[in-house]
């Protein structure tokens, strides 16, 4: 049925010759695909004619765990969706628990998940641009100088919740421990006197590569129209000039006191897709700043800590800008311990929908790139 | 034909009267379209309202009676969202138009939506599984769906505490402050804030 779907495209007629097209699988396994996703392509010389995706390798059902876990199990749960952001993953899902349950959320917790939603963002974003240059030859020498940054970050992560990754932070009105004053401290160090440095520096050293502009510049990802149309969100919407952020478009918790910029660029080609996740990151610390500044004392949770919350019936749509687009939960709730339905909307696998409309026409050499752009994860993606 | 909908009151069932309702169930919002209507709707939503991004496809199984498909539409340029509702009978073939041609990016998550919940898009061109393989058998998020070695349909399981016994985590955890309800004395062995090692390396000389 899969290769059925591909069929169209495997003979052309061209001047009375039948030329054959070559299938190709690229993936499950394959260095570029950033874990395991199959791409089922149909080549016409070097120019992709047809494409597939291939996914579900990593599916482990995580709606139907769901369903059987109760809702508090659910949280570090969601940790394992985007293992990179295990932060905006909680954060999204306390939204949509919260509003089930109409309960507000702790003042300074507020700016607690903020600043760490943030931290995640720039240490995300560093990965891409690591991975990307990885995809794109510079075999481990940029991605390490974006490691060198990321683990700064996660080493705060790791004071402040006590993992580095999976940090099963959040709580249905507030967040599980305080950021306390060293930790704090850390954080503004951090944010001071390093990241802003040495995202200049990341901006040096790659931005004007001559190699980067041959490869990424004017090579074509998507339109803003198209962008719209295949549900795209995120930093690749974004660099398709169409200037929608979450955080702006539809405020959740307090983004809407803080002063930022939404990133856009206009051209929709590989380089802008580049050059938006170091914007982003920029503004990401613009709003660190102002976090800082403004976190007051308090406590950090607005309820009192339970095993077992009691979330009445109804429904609920969390939303939250992930760094790698819209992150969306939708909770269905009985009045149960368990939701009746817990339904994950992540941005890898609808951004993925518009890889068909993206590829083709494209190289071979450049599927590689493109595909890099999603900034997929396939934890997130299969779920 | 009534006259297009404002974009202001999003009132849809004036536009569509008899065709959608408000959905009442306590604790639910949004509407809910007849599903003969549902291309027409859905067509209004997004070129008279101008809900241009459709972000979340997805089903729920309502059994015994019925299934829900959810469609979460937004605008890009900002505010909040439109959800409306297609309920269909839970009688094989579960089967509801597919919106692909009016958001091309519905594809995969109906797609999805099909694998794990078997709703049947009528005139999606490609509507094979996507998480699972070809040749599974059933649609895993029924919820008369039951997995090998079920044991119950919500945790914690009854099988983890045989006779009633069972210990909470933090119990075990040596620093004893998990939970702060639970703290009950400072642990002796020293805490691990005692070990925090001094920020002067991360800074950059400029």
């Amino acid at each position: 049925m899969l290769y059925g779907a591909l069929a169209r495209y495997t003979v052309k007629q061209e001047d009375g010759l039948s030329t054959d097209r070559i299938v190709i699988n690229m993936g499950p396994h394959h260095p570029s695909t950033h874990g395991v996703f199959r791409a089922v392509m149909t080549l016409d010389g070097e120019t992709i004619a047809g494409l597939k995706p291939v996914l579900g390798y990593l599916h482990r059902n995580h709606d139907k765990i769901g369903e059987r876990n109760t809702f508090l199990l659910n949280m570090p749960f969601t940790d394992r969706l985007d293992y990179f952001n295990s932060m905006t993953n909680n954060f999204g899902y306390a939204l949509a628990v919260e509003k089930l349950m109409k309960i507000p959320v702790a003042e300074r917790a507020e700016y607690i998940r903020v600043i760490v939603s943030e931290l995640s963002r720039i240490q995300n974003h560093l990965v891409f641009i690591g991975t990307l240059l990885n995809d794109l030859g510079a075999m481990y020498t940029p991605s390490l100088y974006a490691f060198e940054e990321r683990e700064l970050i996660l080493d705060i992560f790791e004071a402040i919740s006590g993992a580095r990754m999976m940090c099963n932070y959040f709580r249905f009105g507030g967040v599980v421990r305080d950021i306390e004053d060293a930790e704090m401290q850390k954080i503004k160090d951090l944010v001071y006197d390093r990241l802003q440095y040495k995202t200049d520096e990341l901006d040096r050293m790659l931005t004007e590569n001559e190699v980067l502009l041959s490869r990424m510049k004017g090579v074509r990802m998507i339109n803003a129209e198209d962008a719209i149309a295949y549900s795209i969100t995120g930093p690749v919407l974004r660099a398709a000039g169409v200037p929608y952020d979450i955080r702006r478009a539809d405020p959740y918790g307090i983004y809407d006191r803080f002063d930022f910029d939404v990133a856009v660029r206009y051209n929709g080609d590989l380089m802008d897709n580049y050059l938006i996740r170091i914007d982003e990151i920029r503004q990401s610390l613009r709003i660190l700043d102002q976090a800082i500044k403004q976190i007051p004392q308090g406590p950090i949770n607005s309820q009192k800590p339970a095993y077992q919350v009691r979330v009445p019936a109804g429904e609920a749509y969390g939303r939250v800008e992930s760094p790698k687009g819209e992150l969306g939960y939708y909770v269905v709730s009985n009045g149960k311990p368990n939701p009746w339905r817990y339904h994950v909307r992540p941005a890898s696998f609808v951004n993925v929908t518009a890889l068909e409309k993206i590829s083709i026409g494209a190289k071979i050499a450049d599927f590689v790139v493109l595909l890099a752009m999603f900034d997929m994860v396939m934890g997130e993606c299969d779920r | 034909m009534t006259a297009p909908a404002s974009p202001l009151t999003l009132d849809l069932v004036a536009r569509f009267p008899g065709l959608v309702q408000t959905d009442t169930r306590p604790g639910y919002s949004g509407f809910i379209v007849e599903k003969d209507s549902l291309l027409e709707v859905a067509a209004a939503v997004r070129d008279e309202l101008g809900f241009d991004l459709m972000t979340a496809v997805t089903g729920v199984d309502y059994p015994p009676d019925k299934m829900e498909v959810v469609y979460h539409a937004y605008r890009t340029t900002g505010g909040p969202g439109l959800v409306f509702k297609v309920q269909v009978p839970r009688v094989d073939p579960v089967e509801v138009p597919s919106l692909i041609h009016l958001y091309p990016g519905v594809d995969l998550q109906e797609r999805e939506a099909w694998d794990l919940l078997g709703i049947k898009f009528t005139g999606h061109p490609d509507l094979r599984r996507i998480l699972m393989w070809e040749g599974f058998e059933g649609h895993p998020l029924r919820k008369d769906w039951k997995e090998g070695f079920y044991e119950e349909d919500t945790k914690p399981f009854k099988s983890r505490w045989p006779q009633g016994q069972f210990y909470m985590a933090e119990d075990k955890n040596p620093f004893n402050d998990n939970l702060p309800s639970r703290k009950t004395s400072t642990p002796k062995n020293g805490s691990p804030k005692a070990t925090r090692c001094s920020t002067a390396r991360w800074r950059v000389t400029r």
